[in-house]
């Protein structure tokens, strides 16, 4: 059993060294590049869809985001799709001049009511908009340009946590600019794997040729990610293009939303898992399906480990307890607490070090921080880097349960 | 601007950084695993001196004096070397738990038993030679099969226990049963010592199974 432990503490210590030393290797190898835009001379028509399901008290705040946009006026247009809302999202958004609103009598998913947007949509570029999300004014000058690549299909965006209050939100602020660089390192291995509802950008044409969005994925935004990938077409990241966000401030909302993430990917994984390793699907098969596999495998394979280690731990306090006390030995008397460093100490050690040095990278180049407390963000980053990645696995079996049990929804 | 598609060298670059941490990662644990046993080493060849000193110390007053007040010393010479090598018994069970790299911890386990066999011979020998009214236990465990894990700890503990208690009344010493020692091999066949743990009292007595601290003493002079 300690050698099988041990040869799997092997294989997860080179895998997780060996992502790490990647994105280590990408980032020093692009640095210079991370805010490059390219020139462009004639700006395309945009269509902003903002697909809306009882959104009442956010929404205002997104048009008004988006009505502050710095673009050319006759080349945007905003449409809001209602998607069945029981509040009065429609009637709010109404009270924006120049919004198009189409409301739908029944709620029937974002894939679907992004292709409502879809079929409404004038511009020669969609543009997806989550209504809890706000733009800043710049965002599509800074994105737009990309599409001067006839083979650019998607472009996504930094989507960051708006005013992050609580411990969580703070956590998930940290992960947010984790994920913006990451992503912008990803795409020089044309490996974008999600286009982000936040603010993501596409070229009609192309969305229409694939048929537009999948209204059956929990997660169309990495659907359409991957369908663009197998279909040849590039995704871009503009890290300069910066889109704020609510996240969830509680935990049962922050549960429930990465239950809906995981099953998305799940779904998306096994229906494109015949790309696996083919070669003509380019990078998608050679890189973000095997990218994304194995990080779930890394994912639940860390936290069996740490279970194991924990519950041979105190199945073993627990067992000494019991037969220590069933013979009279005081087992408090004999508690042995000592550890000695051995070669999983070693990489546990580097791991972490190059983990931090990743995460201090991504915060350095976005140069904000979502509290002033020198200590807080600290904390903040400890607690990132132990217990929050740790909950990832938990969340992903429950979801890999619910996707068993067919028990998905929104 | 990122250039995209000709990244082919960053997976081997990766590759390569991964695998030079992972050969670093593999000398220093042999390092800390040789370090740990070299310590042992030095500890046991120390130990092995003064065991030798203590040992001679009981022929001499064995051979040249035997009075009670040679025997007193002798006896507590053997006692005070029983503390010392009781420590180095907690070092070596610890460095087998993490060392994965140098198997020769167990040869020096096997150092140390051998200690332990001509400790308990001493001890013996001592209690008749001087007529001394302490007990010698011999605690028989597996050295390889984790399934006994849990109840051995018990039954050091036990052992620990009562050792407190009594003082230099008792003389306790641990010999694992599966280390392919020949003379340990003898007592369990000349004893039938077929489970572990198993105490065996003034080389008399046979307890096997988990023993509490209240029916050993009911064995020994404490």
């Amino acid at each position: 059993m300690d050698l099988i432990t041990d040869v799997l503490f092997a294989i997860f210590s080179l895998c997780s060294l060996y992502f790490t030393f990647l994105f280590l290797v990408l980032f020093l190898k692009n640095r210079k590049g991370l805010h490059s835009i390219p020139s462009v001379t004639k700006l395309p028509s945009v269509s902003i869809i903002v697909p809306a399901y009882n959104e009442e008290k956010s929404i205002a705040g997104t048009l008004k985001a988006l009505k502050k946009l710095v673009y050319p006026k006759k080349l945007l247009e905003i449409i809001v799709v209602d998607d069945g809302s029981k509040d009065k999202t429609s009637e709010v958004a109404r009270r924006f001049k120049g919004v198009k609103v189409v409301t739908r009598k029944y709620n029937s998913g974002k894939g679907n009511a992004m292709n409502v947007g879809l079929k409404n949509a004038k511009g020669e570029i969609i543009a997806c908009v989550d209504s809890d999300s706000f733009p800043k004014s710049n965002s599509l000058l800074k994105s737009v340009p990309f599409f001067t690549d006839r083979f650019v299909a998607a472009v996504t965006s930094s989507i960051l946590v708006r005013k992050p209050k609580n411990l969580l939100e703070r956590l998930q602020w940290i992960e947010y600019v984790m994920i913006v660089w990451s992503r912008k390192l990803l795409e020089s291995l044309d490996s974008i794997y999600v286009t982000p509802g936040a603010l993501s950008l596409y070229r009609k044409q192309a969305i229409v040729k694939l048929g537009g969005f999948d209204e059956k994925n929990m997660t169309e935004d990495i659907e359409i990610a991957w369908r663009l990938l197998m279909n040849g077409f590039k995704i871009k990241m503009a890290p300069d293009a910066v889109s704020l966000t609510k996240v969830p401030e509680s935990l049962k909302k922050w549960w429930h939303q990465r239950i809906r993430w995981n099953i998305g990917g799940i779904q998306t994984m096994l229906k494109y898992k015949h790309c696996f390793f083919k070669g003509q699907f380019k990078s998608l098969g050679n890189f973000v399906l095997p990218f994304f596999s194995i990080s779930y495998v890394l994912s639940l394979l860390g936290l069996s480990l740490l279970m194991f280690v924990l519950g041979k731990s105190v199945y073993t306090s627990s067992a000494f307890s019991t037969t220590a006390s069933s013979i009279g030995v005081n087992p408090l008397n004999h508690l042995e607490i000592y550890y000695l460093p051995d070669i999983f100490t070693y990489f546990g050690l580097v791991i972490f070090t190059f983990s931090l040095v990743w995460v201090k990278i991504s915060l350095n180049i976005t140069k904000e921080r979502p509290s002033s407390s020198m200590f807080k963000n600290l904390l903040d980053l400890l607690l990132y880097l132990t217990l929050y990645i740790t909950i990832f696995p938990i969340n992903l079996i429950q979801s890999m349960w619910k996707y068993v049990r067919n028990d998905q929804k929104w | 601007m990122i250039r995209s598609g000709k990244m082919k060298d960053v997976f081997l670059i990766a590759g390569l950084l991964t695998a030079i941490i992972f050969i670093i990662g593999l000398a220093i644990g042999t390092w800390l695993d040789n370090m740990r046993v070299e310590e042992i080493n030095q500890r046991l060849t120390q130990i092995e001196a003064d065991w030798n000193d203590a040992r001679i110390q009981s022929l001499y007053y064995q051979t040249m004096h035997n009075d009670s007040k040679s025997c007193d010393a002798a006896i507590s010479a053997n006692f005070d070397f029983n503390e010392r090598i009781y420590q180095e018994g907690v070092q070596i069970d610890r460095a087998e738990t993490v060392n994965r790299f140098a198997p020769s911890v167990v040869m020096e386990k096997k150092r140390y038993v051998l200690l332990l066999l001509q400790f308990w011979l001493n001890g013996v020998n001592l209690r008749k030679i001087c007529n001394a009214n302490y007990s010698t236990i011999l605690y028989f465990y597996s050295n390889f099969d984790e399934s006994f894990r849990v109840q051995q700890s018990v039954q050091s503990a036990a052992l620990v226990d009562l050792i407190h208690s009594c003082g230099r009344k008792v003389l306790a010493i641990p010999l694992p049963i599966d280390m392919d020692i020949t003379t340990i091999n003898i007592i369990k066949s000349q004893y039938n010592i077929t489970v572990v743990p198993s105490l065996l009292i003034n080389e008399k007595i046979i307890l096997p199974g988990l023993q509490s601290e209240e029916d050993i003493e009911k064995y020994v002079k404490c």
